[in-house]
C-alpha cells in the first residue's frame, strides 16, 4: 500500500469513528449533531455546504456541492440509525466507535455512517481536483435525516434543488450495484377485546387469545407469498416485528396492536397489498368470530431502473476491479432512498456503498476497514469516470 | 336463656353508635392510604393506634424493617409500612378472638362524582375511597367490641384488633407481616376474622388463589429486510400462547365443589394480560414479553402451578429452540375454611337474624386470609364485613350504612358467642 492510500485510510477510520460516535438514533432523530459535525468537516475544507431546515427545524441536513459543470453526480447517505436496542446485547459499546481486529463497532458503523463518511472523502478530494480545473463536471453531496422512519429527509433535499443527472445511494451492499430494490410496507393491525379483571376472565374478551388467529394467519400469508420472487430482490416478507396488548397485569386486555413488515417486490404494490391484508382478516374475523382493524403506516414504494444503465455499468466494472465483485445484475432487499431518486425525481440512481447488509440493525454492528477504504477508492475511481 | 345479656342490648348498643360511627368512618376514609405506593401509612395507623387507646386496648404498632419492604416491593420501599395492633385481656381465661383488616385502599383514580377522600353521607350511604374495601369493616370490629362492652359483656380470653397495610398488593408486609412475627398464631388466636368486604349476609370461607409472572422469550435480532435471519420472538411467543390456550382448556375442567361467587368462577384458569416485543418495525425482535394471570382453586398449590408452567415452558423451547425465561411478580396460594367450623357456623347465625339464609362464599379473588389460615395454620378463620365486594376499586365507592350497622352487630353478637359462657343461646328478638 502506497503511502498517500495509508493516509487517506486512516483518515477515513477517523471520520467513521467519528460519525458513530455521535449517537443519532431515530426514533427520536437525535441527527442534529451529525448534520453540525458533517456542515463543520465540510466547511473546513472550503467546500459549499448548507445546513438544510426542512422538514424538519430541529433535524437539519447536509447538502453540499463541489464544481457547476455536467454532469452532476449526487452522493447520498443517510446519518440516522435505529436505536441500540438492549446495550446488554452488546459487547462493544454501540457509541464508543471501538476498532477490533480491522473493525470498527457500533451503531450506524454498516448502515451507514460508512457510506457517509466515504462520501464526504470522494466529495473532497474530487472537489480539489475539480477546483484544480483536473476534471469537470460537480458532485453533490447529501447527508440526509429520517430514512429509517421513511420521512422525508433525501426527498426534500432533491426537491430543494440538490438533485442531479445520476444518484448512488451509498447504502451497504458489499459493493454490489443495485438496480432494483424492493418495497417496504408497515401495516398496524388492531386485534379487538373486551377488558375484565383477570380474576374472571370469562366477564371479558381477551384481545391476546383473539390476536392468535391473526397471528397464525399472519405465518401463514408470509409462507404464501416467499413464493413470489423477482430476479433481482429476491422473496417477498411479512414480517411480525412487533405486539403489545395490556395496561395491567391484572386485566384482560382490552386490544392488541400487531405490526407488520412488508416487504414487497417491483410487481407487487401497497395498493395490491392492502387488499391482500384485507382479505386475509376478513377470513380471520370470519372464521374466529372477532374483530379487527388495520392502517398502512409507512410505505416506500419498490423502485427499478434498467439493469442496463450507463451508471450501473460504470460502478459493476469499478467493483468488479478493485474488489473483485461480480458484475451479474442484482437488486437490494431493503428499502433504500433511492426509490426517491427514481420515482420522485426522475434520476437515474443505484444503490451502492461498502459494508454488508447483513450487519444493519444487529447487535454489535460493524463495518471491515479494510473494505471500507476499497470502497472509497472504488467510488472515487467509479465518479470519477462519470465526470469524464 | 343463657348470660347475662341478651342480643337486644348488644343491638341497641349498636344503635346508640350509629352517628359516632359514621363520623368515625368519615375521619378514617379522610386519610388517604392509597396503595401503590403505600402512602399515609403512619398518618392512618396513628389514628387508629389512637382510637384503641382511648378504648383501653393494649396497642403495640409493628413498622415493617425497611429491608423486608425492599423485598417485596423494590421500587416503594422508602414509605412507611406501619401496622397496628390493640389486645384486650379479660381476666378470666377463654377463647382468644382476632379481628383483622387493612386500612390501604387502591388508588382513587379519576371520573369520580365525589370526592374520594372528602367523605359525604348521602341517600343512607358513605361516600369515599376504602368506604367499602375495607375501612367500613375496621370501623365495624371496633365498634361491635364497644357495644359489647356498653351492653355489659364480659367476656372471657382475649380481643385483639389489627389494622395493617399492603394487601392491596399481596399483604407480605401488612398481615403476612405480623403471621411471619408471631403475632398471629395458634397460641394466641383461637378464632380469626377478616373483616374485608363480601357483604353483611355473607360468611366468606376462603379464596382462590393466583400466580402471576412473565415470560420472555429469547430470539435473535435482524433487519426487516433479512428476517429470516433473525429469530423472531414474538413467533416463538406465539408457539407458548397455543400451549396455554390448551392449558386453559385443561384448567376449565378443574373445577372446585366450594361456593365461589360467581358460580362460573368456580374453576383455574389463566389469562395472558400483557404482551410486548419489538423495538422499530422495520427490526425482527429479540424479545418478547407476556404477563400472565394463573388463578388457583383451593385444591391446587402455587408449587404445583408453577410446575405445570414450567413444563409448558419447556415444550415451548423444545419446539421453537427459543429460551423462555420465567420471572415470577406475585403468589397468593388458595385458601380455605371449612364452612363446619365453629367461627363460620357462629357467623352465619348471627347473620341469619338479619338475613334469610346467610350465603357461604369462596372469593374468586385473593386476600389476606390465607396468610392465617395457610402460615399462621389457624383452621378457624372467616372473611366477614359489611362492604359490598362490587364497591371494590370503583368509582364514587360506598358503602350501605344499614350493612355497616348489621355487620357490627352480627360482629358483636358472634364474638358474645364465642366469648362468653354458653355463648348468647338460640334466642333471637324478632
Amino acid at each position: 500500500m502506497s503511502r498517500q492510500h495509508a493516509r487517506t485510510d486512516d483518515e477515513l477510520t477517523a471520520l467513521i469513528g467519528e460519525l458513530v460516535s455521535l449517537e443519532t438514533e431515530n426514533p427520536p432523530g437525535n441527527e442534529k449533531r451529525a448534520a453540525e459535525f458533517i456542515h463543520g468537516w465540510l466547511t473546513d475544507r472550503n467546500i459549499d455546504a448548507t445546513l438544510v431546515d426542512e422538514p424538519y427545524a430541529d433535524r437539519p441536513q447536509v447538502a453540499a456541492r463541489v464544481g457547476e459543470g455536467a454532469p452532476t453526480v449526487v452522493l447520498n447517505g443517510h446519518i440516522d440509525v435505529v436505536p441500540a436496542g438492549d446495550l446488554d446485547e452488546w459487547s462493544h459499546s454501540p457509541y464508543a466507535a471501538e476498532i477490533d481486529d480491522g473493525r470498527l463497532y457500533g451503531r450506524g458503523s454498516a448502515d451507514m455512517k460508512t457510506g457517509v463518511a466515504v462520501g464526504m472523502m470522494t466529495l473532497a478530494d474530487l472537489g480539489a481536483e475539480i477546483d484544480a480545473g483536473d476534471r469537470s463536471g460537480s458532485v453533490v453531496f447529501h447527508a440526509a435525516i429520517g430514512e429509517e422512519t421513511g420521512e422525508p429527509g433525501t426527498k426534500t433535499l432533491l426537491e430543494r434543488g440538490y438533485g442531479g443527472d445520476y444518484g448512488v445511494v451509498l447504502e451497504p451492499t458489499e459493493m454490489r450495484t443495485a438496480t432494483s430494490e424492493k418495497g417496504l410496507a408497515w401495516y398496524e393491525i388492531t386485534v379487538e377485546g373486551d377488558p375484565s379483571h383477570a380474576s374472571r376472565p370469562g366477564q371479558g374478551d381477551n384481545a391476546i387469545t383473539n390476536a392468535r388467529p391473526v397471528l397464525d394467519a399472519l405465518e401463514a400469508y408470509d409462507e404464501e407469498i416467499a413464493d413470489r420472487e423477482d430476479e433481482l430482490v429476491g422473496q417477498a416478507h411479512a414480517t411480525i416485528t412487533k405486539i403489545e396488548a395490556g395496561t395491567k397485569e391484572n386485566v384482560v386486555p382490552e386490544d392488541a396492536v400487531i405490526t407488520i413488515d412488508r416487504r414487497f417486490l417491483p410487481s407487487e404494490s401497497a395498493d395490491a397489498i392492502d387488499d391482500e391484508i384485507d382479505s386475509l382478516l376478513a377470513d380471520v374475523e370470519a372464521d374466529h368470530g372477532i374483530e379487527t382493524s388495520w392502517e398502512r403506516t409507512r410505505t416506500y414504494e419498490s423502485a427499478a431502473i434498467d439493469t442496463d444503465s450507463d451508471l450501473a455499468d460504470v460502478f459493476r466494472r469499478h467493483s468488479a476491479e478493485h474488489a473483485d465483485v461480480s458484475t451479474e445484475p442484482w437488486g437490494v432487499k431493503g428499502s433504500t432512498d433511492v426509490r426517491n431518486f427514481v420515482n420522485d425525481a426522475d434520476i437515474e440512481a443505484i444503490t451502492w456503498g461498502p459494508g454488508k447488509l447483513g450487519q444493519a440493525h444487529t447487535y454489535d454492528e460493524h463495518v471491515d476497514l479494510a473494505a471500507a477504504a476499497v470502497g472509497l477508492r472504488t467510488l472515487k475511481a467509479s465518479v470519477r469516470e462519470l465526470l469524464e | 336463656m343463657t348470660g347475662t345479656v341478651d342480643r337486644r342490648a348488644i343491638y341497641d348498643a349498636v344503635d346508640e353508635r350509629v352517628d359516632e360511627m359514621i363520623s368515625f368512618l368519615c375521619d378514617f376514609l379522610a386519610i388517604e392510604t392509597e396503595n401503590p405506593p403505600g402512602r399515609g401509612y403512619r398518618e392512618g395507623a396513628a389514628f387508629l393506634a389512637e382510637a384503641m387507646a382511648d378504648r383501653g386496648y393494649d396497642v403495640e404498632r409493628v413498622t415493617v424493617p425497611e429491608v423486608v419492604v425492599a423485598d417485596h416491593y423494590p421500587e416503594r420501599s422508602d414509605h412507611d409500612r406501619v401496622n397496628v395492633l390493640g389486645r384486650k385481656t379479660a381476666a378470666q381465661p377463654g377463647p382468644d378472638v382476632h379481628f383483622t383488616g387493612h386500612f390501604d385502599v387502591v388508588p382513587a383514580g379519576e371520573d369520580w362524582d365525589h370526592d374520594p377522600y372528602d367523605p359525604v353521607v348521602e341517600d343512607g350511604r358513605v361516600y369515599g375511597r376504602g368506604a367499602s374495601d375495607m375501612k367500613s369493616g375496621i370501623v365495624a370490629s371496633l365498634f361491635a367490641v364497644d357495644a359489647l362492652e356498653a351492653a355489659g359483656v364480659a367476656p372471657r380470653g382475649s380481643i385483639t384488633q389489627s389494622m395493617t397495610v399492603d394487601e392491596e398488593t399481596g399483604g407480605f408486609t401488612g398481615l403476612g407481616y405480623l403471621v411471619d412475627e408471631g403475632y398471629v398464631d395458634e397460641a394466641n388466636t383461637d378464632y380469626c376474622v377478616y373483616t374485608e368486604c363480601f357483604d353483611a349476609s355473607r360468611v366468606c370461607l376462603g379464596h382462590r388463589g393466583v400466580l402471576k409472572f412473565h415470560v420472555t422469550a429469547h430470539g435473535e435480532t435482524a433487519h426487516g429486510c433479512m428476517s429470516h435471519d433473525g429469530t423472531n420472538a414474538i413467533t416463538a411467543m406465539q408457539a407458548l400462547l397455543t400451549r396455554v390456550d390448551e392449558y386453559e382448556d385443561e384448567l376449565h375442567d378443574r373445577t372446585t365443589e366450594l361456593p365461589v361467587t360467581p358460580s362460573e368462577s368456580r374453576r383455574a384458569d389463566i389469562s395472558a394480560t400483557m404482551i410486548d416485543a419489538g423495538y422499530s418495525e422495520n427490526v425482527v425482535p429479540d424479545r418478547c414479553r407476556a404477563t400472565f394471570y394463573r388463578v388457583l382453586v383451593p385444591d391446587e398449590t402455587v408449587e404445583g402451578a408453577r410446575a405445570e408452567v414450567d413444563a409448558l415452558l419447556a415444550d415451548a423451547e423444545a419446539a421453537t429452540g427459543v429460551t423462555f425465561e420465567y420471572d415470577e411478580i406475585m403468589i397468593a396460594e388458595p385458601t380455605s375454611a371449612s364452612r363446619d367450623c365453629t367461627v363460620a357456623q357462629t357467623y352465619a347465625r348471627e347473620a341469619g337474624a338479619f338475613y334469610d339464609d346467610p350465603e357461604f362464599v369462596v372469593s374468586p379473588g385473593s386476600d389476606d386470609q390465607r396468610f392465617v389460615i395457610n402460615d399462621a395454620g389457624i383452621e378457624e378463620c372467616i372473611v366477614y364485613g359489611p362492604g359490598r365486594l362490587e364497591q371494590a376499586h370503583v368509582e364514587d365507592e360506598y358503602v350501605p350504612i344499614d350493612a355497616l350497622v348489621t355487620a357490627t352487630k352480627v360482629m358483636a353478637a358472634s364474638t358474645a358467642d364465642l366469648l362468653t359462657e354458653g355463648g348468647l343461646g338460640d334466642h333471637r328478638p324478632g
